[in-house]
C-alpha cells in the first residue's frame, strides 16, 4: 500500500516561509506594541526633562489611558503566545489567520479609541497588509486586505453613528479604502510572481543539463 | 542533555526530537526514511548560529520586558488593586518564554545526512532543560519583583524622611 504522497516543493517552501515571516511580524509586533505604548503614556503624562519638554496632550484622559493600557496588555499577551507557539514549532495553517485578526482587531479597537478615521495610527492598517506578504500566503494576504477594509468601514460607521465631529470627507474615504485595497492587491501580485518564479526555477532545474546527456 | 533537531526523511525540514510529526509535511517522525534523497540543509534548520539566536532572543525579551514594566508602571500608578493579576499573567508568560528561549538556545544543529536521519532518534527536550529554563524564568521575575519591591521601600523611607524633616521644620517655627 503506498504512503502519502511527499508534500509538493511549493509547499514546503510556503510553510518555511510562513514560518520565518509569523518569526519576523512577531518581533515587529513587539516593536510596534513597545513604540506606540511608549508614546500613548508620553502624551498621558507629558514629560520634562530640562531643555526636553514634552507636554501632555488634550484629550488624552484617564479612561482613553485605561483602555489603551487594556489593549497594551492584550497585544503582549497575544505576542508572547505566538513566540512560544513558534518557537516550539506549533503551527498550524490557522496560526497566522488567528494572529493577523487579532492584530487587524486590536488596531481598529485602537482607532475606535483614538481619533478614528482622523487618527494617523490609520497607516497600522497598510502595516498589517504588508505583514501579511512576509508569510508568502496568498489567501492570509486576500484575508488581510478584506479585514482591513472591514476595520475601516467599521471606523466610518462608528463615527458616523457616535462621534460625526471626527468624520472624514467622502473622497479621503474613497481614497483610503481604494488604497487598502490596492495595497493587498500589489502583495497578492508579488507573492504571485513569486510563486511563478519559483515554479519556473524549479522547471530549469529539472531540465537535464549537456553533462547528463553526454553520460552514457 | 541537551535539546537537537531532527530532519524529517520526507520533506527535511528541521523538527524538534520530540515531535511526533513534522510541522511542515505531518509526516510520521522516527520512521525510516520514505525518500532516499537527502534534503538540503537549509531546510533541517535555520542556519543561525548560537550567538545569533542569543542575540534575537535578547531583542524580544527586551522589548517585551520593557513593556511589560512600563504597564506595571502605569497599573501602580493608576489602579494599583490590578497589579497582583498582571503580575500573575505576566510570570507565567515570563517562564514560558524563558524556558522556550532556553530550550532554543541550547539546541544543537541540525542533523542533515541520510545516515543521521534513519538511525533511532534521540531523546528530545530533556526534563533538566524544562526545569532550567523554568528556574530561569522565576529566577528574573523574582529579581524584576524584590527590585520593584526595593524601590517602593526606597520611595516609602524617602517619603518618611521628608516628612520628618518638614514636621522638624514646622516645631521650630
Amino acid at each position: 500500500m503506498a504512503g502519502p504522497s511527499p508534500p509538493t516543493p511549493w509547499h514546503v517552501t510556503e510553510r518555511l516561509a510562513s514560518l520565518r515571516g509569523e518569526e519576523r511580524a512577531n518581533g515587529l509586533r513587539v516593536l510596534g506594541v513597545t513604540v506606540f505604548y511608549a508614546i500613548e503614556v508620553l502624551n498621558y503624562r507629558g514629560l520634562s526633562l530640562g531643555p526636553l519638554e514634552l507636554p501632555r496632550v488634550e484629550g488624552v484622559d484617564t479612561t482613553f489611558h485605561a483602555a489603551a493600557t487594556a489593549l497594551a496588555v492584550a497585544w503582549m499577551a497575544v505576542a508572547a503566545a505566538v513566540l512560544v507557539a513558534v518557537k516550539n514549532r506549533i503551527f498550524p495553517p490557522a496560526l497566522k489567520y488567528l494572529s493577523t485578526a487579532l492584530d487587524l482587531v486590536l488596531v481598529t479597537a485602537v482607532l475606535t479609541l483614538a481619533d478614528g478615521p482622523r487618527s494617523p495610527m490609520l497607516v497600522v492598517l497598510f502595516l498589517v497588509l504588508v505583514l501579511a506578504g512576509l508569510r508568502l500566503s496568498r489567501g492570509l494576504v486576500l484575508f488581510a486586505t478584506g479585514g482591513a477594509a472591514l476595520g475601516y468601514l467599521f471606523l466610518l460607521g462608528d463615527v458616523l453613528v457616535r462621534r460625526p465631529e471626527l468624520a472624514v470627507p467622502a473622497h479621503f474615504q474613497i481614497t483610503t479604502l481604494a488604497a487598502l485595497l490596492l495595497c493587498g492587491g500589489v502583495v497578492y501580485a508579488i507573492l504571485a510572481e513569486v510563486r511563478r518564479a519559483v515554479d519556473v526555477y524549479a522547471a530549469l532545474e529539472r531540465r537535464p543539463t549537456p553533462k547528463d546527456e553526454a553520460a552514457p | 542533555m541537551s535539546a537537537g533537531v531532527r530532519g524529517c526523511p520526507t520533506c527535511g525540514s528541521g523538527n524538534a526530537t520530540n515531535s511526533p510529526r513534522c510541522w511542515v509535511c505531518g509526516a510520521v517522525l522516527g520512521t525510516a526514511p520514505e525518500h532516499s534523497e537527502v534534503a538540503p540543509a537549509i531546510l533541517a534548520d535555520d542556519g543561525s548560529t548560537r550567538a545569533l539566536r542569543i542575540a534575537g532572543w535578547s531583542a524580544l525579551l527586551l522589548g517585551l520586558g520593557f513593556t511589560a514594566l512600563l504597564i506595571a508602571v502605569q497599573l501602580a500608578l493608576e489602579w494599583p488593586g490590578l497589579l497582583v493579576p498582571y503580575a500573575l499573567v505576566v510570570l507565567v508568560a515570563f517562564v514560558a518564554l524563558a524556558r522556550t528561549a532556553w530550550v532554543q538556545i541550547r539546541r544543537r544543529p541540525a542533523v542533515a545526512t541520510a545516515a543521521a536521519q534513519a538511525g533511532p532518534p534521540r531523546a528530545g527536550v530533556s526534563g533538566v532543560d524544562v526545569a532550567q529554563g523554568i528556574a530561569l524564568g522565576l529566577a528574573i521575575a523574582i529579581a524584576v519583583i524584590a527590585g520593584l519591591l526595593l524601590l517602593a521601600l526606597a520611595g516609602l523611607v524617602i517619603f518618611f524622611l521628608i516628612c520628618l524633616a518638614l514636621l522638624g521644620g514646622m516645631q521650630l517655627h
